[in-house]
């Protein structure tokens, strides 16, 4: 009942974070943004809540179903999202991007099952846990990756002194300085979170790579994110091409989380992980 | 030749079909995929895709030809690339130029020897040469080096995957072993239900036997939350005992073997009315999941058919249906078809009449189908994986960054003018130079 009460006092709160950043953003109230990055801090704290409170219940880190992926991961973005909002200040307004991905992803939560279930076998392994606690921080740089490409970009634009909430937003180099950084930290985080995922595969399916959807998906968004730091290191890039690359690879992310759960096509679902490990099914003969 | 295989263009094309094959793979399920057996459910739920799936060859597109070739040239380009890239570093020249440019920063008052030992003191992870060309001299600082060496590393890395995979491709082994509690197979062909891979370098066997001593599953609400497996492996040198655990299998001599299902198997002892045993006495493994236990079928020698139907707990049917794989008081109901149905329940140790025929059950055990997998590429791929992280740390962490000084004398006054594509390098230059911050302007 507590985790209940946290979780949707956590989405009450974030979902009146987003309208204030967007109205702070629309009509140009600056205590509204003020207000929006206040509510976001007392939303992380129910939302960190809600975990604390499920972690007690299933007396376990919640990383094994669907919702609770979801709400790890969220956490994490949030965390993030804040930790850079601090640092700095005229970064606050990535929440626009940020929070609105939060809130959805929470959303969507909802509609799976609640229920505290028992760590199956498929998931009982360091393994399991270093890959999801990766993907955690890898789709966080990730989404903050993006917010600031959209950022350098509405930035960048001609007519950008028409949008008086770009005002405080630092100058598109800036921004794609410090996308830079994190696509690397991304880039890093996804690639031991594909090793470590290839390792527990290996010892789960005996295969450390199957080209399921997932792990595809999962490629295609490292190698989008890597030629983006090509493109900057080798080719010397230094413009807007680099911010949409940054957008342009959140949706691998979104694929691979949400998109690939869709597919029936997949043995590596979060919905129905380590099938092979049934051991109900009838000998073959 | 080299610069044309080098193309970054061509390495586009290359990265194109990889990933056009990458989304095919995506829409249709791939017969690769051999945990779940997913493009047999497909390929009967779309028969007529499926056909047309595997007439163009996009039902096993990473085994494709195409790919392979797409795969070996990417290796090839990034070969040439890198050998490329080593001979242009290897031999570039440092040009003094006529003047700064107008985004550099100067610092009155420091010679070019002085400059060049602040900068070599203390800028230790850059390279600095000092050109000197009639009164000017150009400090050169150059940290590439370390961006570099980063570069090579991670492309040493995937590189490195490309040839684990290709590894991997030749002496890949997969097969499917069932065995019984105290059941014993030699690693030989026959012992296995089926390879649907086997090392094309290399042997596919060992010379061991494998028992599995016992097997036992945890549960909690109705969900195997783990399964144990003691088994003993001998080679002609040393027999010696292993744990295998989902998520952990146990291995020997290279090869793991993973727990994939499993189910009941009844020690029967069939005989006539007088005794003598009518088929061989064994173990018969029960082949079909019904609710609470497993049942199979026992043909006799006069054409008549011995149902065997196994429980996990006879004396409690509910927890036998929620956790069929806890043998707490395993019995099997045995029927004999013949007109009527002739059906009684034996626990471990009881005989049964049935018709003019005896059956005593020795006990109930378990059997486990085990995927056995071995593969040689692994080792490569993980320190692959391994060079990869490495080399992108230290691509990122010390990424490119160039600075120029150029120190000009007028008469006994000397001026440096720092430049660099970083701000924040410039700045940091200015700074250790800079005496007195009011001697730097910008120009």
């Amino acid at each position: 009942m507590f985790e209940y009460v946290m979780f949707w006092s956590a989405v009450a709160g974030y979902s009146a974070a987003v309208l204030l950043v967007v109205a702070g953003l629309v009509f140009k109230k600056e205590w509204a943004a003020t207000w929006s990055w206040r509510l976001s801090w007392v939303a992380f704290a129910l939302h960190s809540a809600s975990i604390a409170a499920r972690w007690y219940t299933s007396g376990r880190l919640p990383y094994v179903q669907e919702y609770e992926n979801v709400l790890m991961g969220t956490w994490v973005v949030t965390a993030l999202y804040l930790l850079v909002g601090s640092a700095w200040q005229n970064l606050k307004v990535t929440g626009v991007g940020v929070l609105p991905f939060v809130l959805l992803s929470l959303g969507v939560s909802t509609t799976m099952s609640t229920a505290v279930a028992p760590v199956t076998a498929p998931y009982r392994s360091i393994w399991l846990g270093v890959h999801v606690t990766f993907a955690w921080f890898t789709y966080a740089a990730y989404t903050i990756c993006a917010a600031l490409g959209f950022l350098e970009i509405m930035k960048g634009r001609k007519d950008s002194a028409r949008y008086t909430w770009l005002e405080k937003v630092p100058a598109p180099e800036v921004l794609r300085e410090r996308t830079m950084r994190f696509v690397g930290y991304g880039f890093l985080v996804n690639g031991v979170m594909i090793a470590s995922g290839a390792i527990w595969a290996y010892d789960l399916w005996g295969s450390y790579w199957q080209w399921d959807p997932v792990e595809t998906w999962s490629l295609l968004t490292w190698l989008a994110f890597g030629l983006y730091l090509h493109a900057w290191f080798t080719l010397g890039w230094r413009d807007t091409r680099l911010a949409w690359i940054a957008i342009g690879a959140l949706f691998g992310v979104l694929m691979t989380f949400w998109g690939v759960q869709f597919l029936p096509s997949s043995y590596h679902l979060f919905r129905d992980l380590g099938a092979t490990m049934q051991m109900q099914s009838g000998m073959p003969r | 030749m080299i610069a044309r295989l080098a193309s970054p263009k061509l390495a586009a094309a290359l990265i194109g079909v990889l990933l056009a094959a990458c989304v095919v793979a995506f829409v249709v399920p791939q017969q690769s995929h051999s945990a779940l057996s997913l493009y047999q459910q497909w390929s009967q739920a779309n028969p007529d895709l499926a056909r047309v799936a595997h007439a163009v060859g996009f039902d096993d597109v990473f085994s494709s030809p195409l790919f392979l070739v797409a795969l070996a040239l990417l290796a090839v380009n990034l070969i040439a690339c890198t050998s490329l890239r080593v001979a242009r570093y290897a031999n570039r020249t440092i040009v003094v130029p006529s003047g700064p440019p107008a985004s550099a920063v100067r610092v009155d008052g420091v010679s070019a020897e002085e400059a060049h030992r602040i900068m070599r003191a203390r800028m230790p992870l850059w390279s600095i040469t000092r050109v000197d060309e009639g009164d000017d001299s150009l400090i050169f600082a150059d940290r590439r080096t370390a961006g570099f060496l980063g570069s090579l590393v991670l492309h040493l890395g995937i590189l490195l995957v490309i040839v684990g995979g290709a590894v991997s491709g030749v002496t890949r082994f997969d097969g499917r072993m069932v065995l019984t509690e105290g059941e014993t197979l030699s690693d030989v062909r026959g012992s296995y239900m089926g390879t649907p891979s086997e090392p094309r370098l290399g042997d596919a066997y060992g010379d061991f036997w494998v028992r599995l001593d016992s097997l036992r599953f945890d549960y909690e609400a109705g969900q195997i939350t783990q399964a144990h497996a003691q088994m003993t492996f001998a080679d002609d040198s040393q027999t010696a005992v292993r744990q295998g655990v989902v998520n952990g299998p146990a291995r020997w001599q290279g090869k793991s073997f993973l727990l994939v299902k499993g189910g009941h198997a009844a020690a029967l002892r069939i005989t006539d009315a007088g005794g003598n045993s009518i088929v061989p006495d064994s173990v018969y493994r029960l082949g079909n999941a019904v609710e609470g236990g497993y049942e199979d079928t026992v043909e006799l020698p006069d054409g008549r058919v011995l149902a065997v139907r196994s429980t996990a707990d006879a004396a409690d049917p509910a927890a036998a249906k929620t956790e069929p794989l806890a043998l707490r008081d395993p019995a099997v109901t045995l029927s004999l078809e013949q007109g009527s149905v002739a059906s009684e329940t034996v626990r471990p140790g009881q005989t049964v009449s049935l018709d003019g025929v005896a059956v005593t059950l020795g006990d109930v055990r378990l059997w486990n189908e085990f995927a056995v997998r071995q593969d040689r590429g692994i080792p490569v791929t993980y320190t692959a994986f391994a060079i990869i992280l490495i080399g992108t740390v230290i691509r990122v962490w010390f990424g490119k960054a160039v600075a120029r000084c150029l120190v000009q004398r007028d008469g006994s006054v000397s001026s440096v003018f720092v430049w660099s594509g970083d701000q924040y390098v410039t700045d940091r230059i200015v700074g250790m130079l800079a005496r007195v911050p009011e001697t730097t302007e910008t120009i």
